[in-house]
């Protein structure tokens, strides 16, 4: 592991963590309609085993050479979905990194996994998958499409779209805007969605809610409401990876104080 | 003679007289004209550096900023008071102001502990006049006078005899004291203490401070673990000890320790207390205090510092005509003048027609002040100016992070967003300027702006810049060399990145480099060559013994006899450069041709490790 594991996803089970460790890069655009582009050098799947304090790999058999990121497992804790592109080389064309959106079968049990099975081709369709999450039922995978690379939050044709895992249908959301959606979080009883979006002004991120039937019934977003409405117009700082969580937050400001003054745990490579 | 001798004396002790009634009045005239003429004459530049820092915001949500942390409430109010400082006879008057109270202060203090002494003038003018010497330096804030003066102050309240109990309330109110000026809290503790031991004869002598102490320690556990949450060196230094410099912090810190044995001081002087002389010292004190103030005043005038600022103060202001007549002037050898005299010659399209009219002693590195992020700042000026607008709002954004507003930052935040036609965005930051006092007017400007793109292109700013901007999209590079040729690449009909490119070759000494790109030049609109560059071309034919490609533009025959003129007095003189160097007119020194033969290229800048790299 070359890089630090971010975009961790628990296991139904409790017992892993999947993350992805990714070498990040920013580059700047000189054209005004775009600002910043994010990418990849390389970056990997890894578990972290909860019980034995553990990280270890989880490479495949295939020939080519991938990278792998946004891991999210299924409610079932049975698969792995997560997006992949082929390895980049120096001198690629950043506006050609389409990551496709994948899976992989898991056993809790002895933490291996199957073989990679790609379940959203978005090469073939030209475009690149962002940040897959499942509904809790199991039913439907909502996930962030865009023209290229792995920062949808900088991509203003960043829409959501929607894969029935039953009949394999991919579905464009009518909740969508002009304007950036990115991130999104399923509620508890997967009626509901929040998802961070910029229609508000295109710079600013903030956290829209929806409500959520089926691909074809979906509600009207509504932005997170604030005490004071005026606050988001005047407010420059963005909202980033909004999540639905069922009950009150209750660690509080000296809590964190006092945790952060705890001496880091660090875990173990134990390269399965 | 033995009259004479007499009468002198008698003069001598008269003035002695004068000096001893009226010695105080005297010096607090005194110190007053010195501070202000020093302030508003020869260093009214730390009012532009501080003034261009900070951003008073008149809003609740910038308030609540402030109330976070002990101290917060101090800064607040001197951002308040800075932000006045554009005026620098605002500046000057306010500071020499606070100096004089300061001095008032302690001479309070000074009277109700030891009341009349011989040397009570020394000690009374000496924090006042140590004070005014660390608020000279560009770097000390002024939030430190201002919590220097609260101290001492809060000091003269605490130890005034108006009854026991009211002085316990007073003592009691500390915390609301820590809260309001931060680590001054601590010097003030200090002081109390000493003036404790030193003056109090009953029981309580031992006992107060210890209840004091108590009580310190007890605010500080519950500032830290209930209330603020704010890390130990922030609740114990904030803001005393958070400075740009090293060597203001320990000047500060020797400074506070002064503070804390002051009433040690006016015990000392007490002692020396002494009829005999007791009219000599005031009239002594005036002549060796003021003299040798004046003295480290002028020799801590740093003037390189001060052509600096008075460019950068013209460059904000865009007045491009006064930075280059400046530069010229004062002839400033460092890199950050030479590249405000490059980004104004461009601003005016004079670059390659003008450039070596002043010295070039840092040759490629004035350019953009490349590689260099701590100039962040001022380099945003390059990439705004050459229509590198992203880049300009990508480094203003990572100011206004790293620093919070600043007067500049929001400007080009508000000009940037317009020009890329992000009116909500831009509305949102004209909102904020809109709430202030001396950029109000500015921001009302730019409103107009919002959601009206034909008056942005007609605009003649901004529409010049639109104008420059890349056709094409390019990721902005560390290398700006690179950079320009990407931009020329993009938008071809570019010329300030164009002369950029060659005044960038020109300074490298590259004079095939230079020739090459006349040839695009007809294209680009031109139809006389640059003097500057019409120079590289003669001392190309020169040394290569043919014609470069013109692209059909035509040399001036003045250029050619100018080149003759300048040859034969190089023969004259034998390539003797002291002679030259003495003898050759101006205008022949200002050439490409003189900094071709003569020039050498100073790489401090390059060199120097990035801490050292700000001029400040």
């Amino acid at each position: 592991m070359t890089a630090n594991a971010v975009y961790p996803s628990w296991h139904p089970s409790g017992k892993y963590v999947a993350f992805s460790s990714n070498k990040t890069v920013q580059s700047f655009y000189m054209h005004p309609s775009k600002n910043i582009e994010v990418s990849d050098m390389y970056s990997s799947l890894v578990i972290y085993d909860v019980e034995k304090n553990g990280m270890y790999a989880c490479p495949d058999d295939d020939t080519i050479k991938y990278m792998e990121t946004f891991p999210y497992w299924s409610p079932g804790g049975d698969y792995l979905y997560f997006c992949r592109t082929a390895k980049t080389r120096e001198g690629y064309d950043f506006r050609k990194v389409k990551y496709d959106l994948v899976r992989r079968f898991f056993d809790p049990l002895s933490g291996s996994f199957g073989p990679a099975e790609v379940v959203f081709n978005a090469y073939e369709k030209n475009k690149s998958v962002s940040f897959p999450s499942i509904s809790p039922d199991g039913q439907f995978l909502v996930f962030t499409l865009h023209d290229y690379g792995t920062f949808s939050i900088w991509h203003k044709e960043a829409d959501l779209y929607m894969l029935n895992l039953k009949n394999m249908k991919v579905e464009w959301l009518s909740l969508n805007s002009n304007e950036t959606e990115s991130y999104h979080s399923w509620s508890s009883n997967g009626k509901w969605l929040v998802f961070s979006s910029k229609r508000g002004d295109g710079l600013t991120a903030r956290p829209y809610f929806v409500y959520i039937g089926s691909a074809d019934s979906v509600g009207k977003p509504f932005v997170l409401p604030q005490k004071d409405p005026s606050l988001y117009r005047r407010m420059e700082k963005t909202f980033n990876r909004p999540e639905l969580v069922t009950g009150k937050i209750n660690p509080g400001p000296r809590d964190f104080m006092k945790a952060s003054g705890n001496d880091p745990v660090k875990a173990t490579w134990t390269g399965k | 003679m033995k009259e004479k001798t007499t009468a002198s004396a008698k003069k001598a002790r008269k003035l002695a007289g004068f000096a001893s009634a009226y010695g105080m009045q005297l010096s607090l005239i005194l110190l007053f004209l010195v501070s202000f003429i020093y302030l508003y004459w020869f260093g009214n530049g730390v009012f532009f550096y501080q003034e261009n820092r900070c951003l008073f915001i008149y809003s609740g949500e910038f308030f609540r900023k402030f109330m976070v942390k002990p101290g917060g409430l101090l800064t607040y109010a001197a951002i308040f008071l800075t932000q006045g400082f554009f005026s620098p006879l605002y500046g000057s008057l306010l500071i020499s102001i606070l100096i004089i109270l300061i001095c008032l202060t302690f001479k309070a203090i000074v009277k109700r502990l030891a009341g009349r002494v011989s040397f009570s003038l020394l000690i009374v003018l000496l924090p006042s006049v140590l004070l005014l010497l660390l608020q000279v330096r560009y770097e000390y804030q002024f939030q430190l006078t201002l919590g220097f003066f609260l101290t001492a102050f809060w000091f003269l309240i605490s130890i005034s005899s108006w009854g026991k109990h009211s002085r316990l309330v007073f003592l009691f109110l500390f915390p609301l004291f820590y809260y309001l000026t931060g680590s001054f809290a601590l010097i003030y503790l200090g002081m109390y203490i000493t003036y404790s031991l030193i003056y109090v004869n009953s029981r309580q002598r031992y006992l107060v401070p210890l209840i004091l102490l108590g009580y310190a320690v007890v605010t500080f556990i519950l500032f830290k673990e209930i209330i603020f949450y704010q890390p130990l060196n922030t609740l114990l230094g904030n803001p005393l000890i958070f400075n740009e410099s090293r060597r203001l912090t320990i000047y500060l810190v020797i400074f506070g320790v002064l503070f804390i044995l002051y009433p040690v001081f006016v015990k000392i002087s007490g002692l020396l207390n002494s009829e005999r002389i007791k009219n000599v010292i005031p009239i002594a004190t005036i002549l060796i205090v003021f003299p040798l103030l004046v003295i480290i005043l002028v020799k801590q005038n740093n003037t390189a510092i001060a052509n600096v600022l008075k460019i950068e103060g013209y460059v904000h202001k865009q007045d491009w005509d006064s930075v280059i007549r400046h530069y010229e002037r004062t002839r400033a050898v460092n890199v950050v003048s030479q590249y405000y005299y490059n980004l104004a010659l461009s601003e005016k399209g004079q670059l390659c027609n003008r450039m070596f009219s002043g010295p070039q002693s840092s040759g490629p590195f004035s350019i953009s002040l490349e590689g260099n992020r701590e100039q962040a700042f001022r380099t945003i000026y390059f990439y705004y100016g050459t229509g590198l607008i992203n880049e300009a709002h990508h480094l203003a954004f990572e100011l206004m992070v790293q620093h919070g507003y600043t007067p500049e930052n929001i400007k080009m935040l508000i000009k940037t967003e317009l020009i890329n036609g992000n009116y909500k965005v831009a509305e949102r930051y004209i909102n904020v300027l809109k709430k202030t006092f001396h950029y109000k007017k500015w921001a009302k400007k730019y409103e107009k702006m919002l959601n009206n793109p034909q008056l942005i292109k007609s605009d003649t700013e901004l529409g010049e810049k639109i104008r420059l901007m890349p056709g094409e999209d390019f990721f902005i590079t560390t290398d700006d060399s690179k950079n320009i040729d990407l931009l020329l690449k993009s938008n071809p009909g570019n010329r300030k990145a164009f002369e950029y490119k060659v005044a960038r070759s020109l300074l490298e000494k590259d004079i095939i480099a230079s020739v090459d790109e006349v040839s695009k030049m007809k294209a680009l609109g031109y139809t006389i060559i640059p003097r500057h560059i019409e120079e590289a071309i003669v001392a190309y034919r020169n040394y290569a013994k043919e014609s470069p490609d013109l692209g059909g533009l035509l040399l001036n025959p003045e250029t050619e006899r100018r080149f003759i003129q300048y040859r034969s007095i190089l023969n004259d003189y034998k390539g003797e450069k002291s002679l030259i160097e003495k003898y050759m007119k101006k205008s022949e020194k200002n050439t490409f041709w003189y900094y071709l033969q003569f020039s050498t290229i100073s790489t401090d800048f390059m060199k120097s490790r990035p801490a050292d790299r700000s001029i400040y």
